[in-house]
């Protein structure tokens, strides 16, 4: 097995920063997760790694190994065979990283992000919001159209609330992603 | 282990290599001094290990293959080119909810308290959480 601790100088920080939110977010423990990232890096182009294989090199549990497999599949950068035990048969699966998709999972991801804000900008473009001068509460039109414009916590007078700011956010932030993807996808696809 | 290479396939994939990275499988046992069916062995082993690539080709009427090198630079170093830092700013990044999330889910984008407050610290209009008297 060649290369240490680290990603062996490939530029992956990127994407290990990723990782470590997302199992942060979801209530994973960030640290193991980069481990077996690394792990599983260093064993591709073999027969990948089981379950059971990490979970005697790192002596994780196996509940929180499947986790943090579980979530490099759902963001798709790794991926499993189905094998069998070489000496009980039993079904087990071996795990590898997908080097070879991992910049167009990236991008996969960069749109789905895209789509979001654009849905979000949508909204804020279509609905006209009030808000609580006093605790700044934000309601729709139609929410504060029930609460006979005033504010349901404190009771003081709802103002017209100004979205253009966010507006302005989204809109720089779609751009400025669009512009990005664009440069990823012809750099990606050209290579 | 499977990836270990022994001398003699060494010794072919070399030539091949010094052959511009494709040579004639009849070719190759010739000139490594084996006979054909010590060849043939020796191509099937580094078909198997994805290190040579053949296709038949016919040359005088009698069935042979043309080996090609595969080249294996672009897969032992990954690395990541896409540019990360952008999105990573925007909470639907790191996300685990982002494949249940769309308009009329529970997740919804645009409902969703992450974006609210990160709209908020972006346009600078974090709100003081404790309520202030206008007076």
């Amino acid at each position: 097995m060649n290369g240490t601790n680290s990603s062996n100088g490939h530029d992956l920080s990127g994407l290990e920063e990723l990782l470590y939110r997302l199992a942060s977010n979801k209530g994973i423990d960030p640290e193991k997760t980069i481990h077996i990232f690394r792990l599983l890096l260093q064993n591709t182009g073999q027969k990948g790694l089981s379950d059971e294989d990490l979970e005697s090199l790192t002596g994780y549990r196996q509940g929180e190994i499947r986790k943090i497999l579980r979530l490099f599949y759902e963001i798709h950068i790794a991926s499993y065979r189905r094998g069998r035990h070489p000496e009980t048969g039993a079904t087990r699966y071996y795990w590898k990283i997908d080097v070879d998709t991992i910049n167009i999972n990236m991008i996969r991801r960069k749109k789905a992000v895209l789509e979001k804000l654009r849905k979000r900008l949508e909204y804020e473009e279509g609905t006209t919001f009030y808000r609580c001068p006093n605790d700044g509460s934000r309601y729709t039109f139609d929410e504060a159209f029930e609460y006979d414009f005033t504010c349901p916590k404190c009771g003081s007078i709802l103002e017209e609330d100004d979205n253009r700011p966010y507006i302005e956010v989204l809109k720089s932030t779609i751009r400025k992603l669009e512009e990005e993807i664009r440069r990823d996808e012809a750099r990606i696809y050209s290579s | 282990m499977a990836r270990q290479i022994g001398d003699l396939e060494k010794a072919a994939l070399d030539l091949i290599r010094s052959r511009n990275g494709s040579i004639l499988q009849s070719d190759l046992w010739k000139e490594l001094g084996l006979d054909s069916r010590e060849g043939s062995r020796l191509v099937i082993r580094l078909v198997k290990k994805g290190l040579v690539k053949r296709e038949t080709v016919s040359i005088n009427g009698r069935k042979t293959y043309r080996l090609f090198v595969v080249e294996q630079t672009a897969k032992t170093a990954p690395s990541l080119t896409v540019d990360l830092k952008t999105v990573m700013d925007v909470p639907c990044t790191t996300c685990p909810y982002i494949a249940q999330c769309g308009p009329g889910n529970f997740y919804d984008p645009a409902t969703c308290a992450w974006l609210d407050s990160w709209l908020e610290e972006k346009t600078g209009r974090l709100r003081l959480r404790t309520p202030q008297r206008a007076f």
